[in-house]
């Protein structure tokens, strides 16, 4: 198996992309585990209790007035919830593995100034309401109407529901209200059905999240309905199947 | 005569071979001291307790080895785990078998620009194995 290298990889903080002044993304799960060991055990035994999941960056302190940067970004959510974090891993692939932390919060900032580097920046993102695992549906500026390409999350099919999480990362024209459809079919070439639809008014940029119930078919995408008005949208799109992806 | 590493050694984790995902495994087993000194001790003295299993594994991040490990590591699934180490020609294959009794404690992803995206895993193995 060839190794991958670090720059597919991508720390998303909701309409910001902040992989160009990030060096290091680190995602960790952990799950706690308690000592079930009985008078019958010829050797410790636990179980597992729950999981936490962090994500850590370390990056730089190259821009902070623009609305976007690391620092700005980060010190505007130290402590406040709300947000959503992705990192993304393998992202030469579309329907790359992405790690969410949802309605997370800014939880550790670190600058270090050092006189003879160097001024860096670390950060870690708090657990908020629990990671989801999930994959890349979609990674476009969408300038139509139309479908994005179809991801298979393989079989079995979930039948749990799950969340899907859209970043409106950039806007451009004049945008009324747009909305983004998240399609399912048991095959990559049949009819499709929807799953949930992100409403995005104006202005767009932002995060949303839709959860849906239920049975979820193997094949899924992002369909714009609608793009209101603009001339183009960025987006990301992260759909969490239960008991499928991790979610 | 030793034996290296690759080759030698494989891994399976809920009936999926994930040996040539990864570049370390390591298998502990610690043995729970239990305190024994006695006022009449000369030095500090202590009993064998139970032991105790725990698996390491690390390698280069791919998304076939994410699609196995990622999922169990948000649930605690308890998966069979298989061990194996040495050869059939060279010294003979060691089999250590927990049968639904291992899940992750932890898993990390990291991913520097300079370096590869790595992986590493840590799963907790309840009871004693059956050696084969």
């Amino acid at each position: 198996m060839a190794a991958i290298k670090g720059t597919n990889a991508k720390i998303l903080v909701d309409e910001f992309d902040l992989s160009c002044e990030t060096a290091t993304v680190q995602m960790t799960n952990a799950i706690s585990e308690e000592d079930v060991t009985t008078l019958c055990s010829t050797a410790a035994e636990y179980t597992p209790i729950l999981a936490s999941m962090s994500i850590n960056e370390d990056g730089y302190m190259s821009n902070t007035v623009t609305p976007g940067s690391f620092e700005k970004v980060l010190y505007d959510r130290m402590g406040v919830e709300g947000s959503y974090v992705a990192a993304l891993f393998g992202t030469q692939d579309l329907d790359c593995p992405a790690y969410i932390l949802d309605n997370t919060f800014g939880a550790t900032m670190e600058i270090a100034a050092p006189a003879l580097s160097v001024i860096t920046l670390n950060g870690t993102w708090g657990q908020g309401k629990g990671g989801r695992r999930g994959k890349r549906v979609a990674d476009a500026t969408i300038t139509a109407t139309g479908n994005q390409t179809a991801v298979d999350f393989g079989l079995p099919a979930g039948i749990n529901g799950g969340e899907a999480y859209l970043f409106v990362q950039a806007v451009t024209g004049t945008l009324t209200s747009a909305s983004f459809v998240v399609q399912q079919c048991a095959t990559v070439g049949g009819t499709y059905t929807t799953l949930g639809t992100f409403t995005v008014p104006a202005p767009g940029v932002g995060k949303y999240k839709i959860t849906f119930a239920g049975a979820v078919n193997q094949f899924i995408r992002l369909n714009a309905a609608s793009i209101g008005g603009a001339t183009g949208i960025k987006v990301v799109c992260i759909v969490c199947i239960k008991g499928v992806t991790g979610s | 005569m030793a034996q290296k590493g690759a080759g030698n050694a494989t891994c399976t984790y809920n009936s999926q071979n994930i040996t040539q995902y990864l570049n370390t495994n390591t298998v502990t087993n610690t043995i729970a001291e239990l305190e024994a000194t006695v006022l009449t001790s000369t030095a500090e003295e202590s009993i064998a307790g139970l032991g105790s299993y725990e698996l390491t594994l690390e390698g280069d991040w791919s998304k076939p080895i994410d699609d196995i490990l990622g999922p169990d590591s948000l649930t605690g699934a308890l998966r069979t785990v298989v061990l194996t180490y040495g050869s059939v020609g060279t010294g003979g294959v060691v089999t250590y078998t927990w049968t639904t009794k291992g899940f992750l404690t932890a898993y990390d992803i990291n991913a520097t620009a300079t370096d590869k995206i790595v992986l590493s895993a840590t799963l907790r193995l309840n009871g004693a194995p059956v050696r084969s």
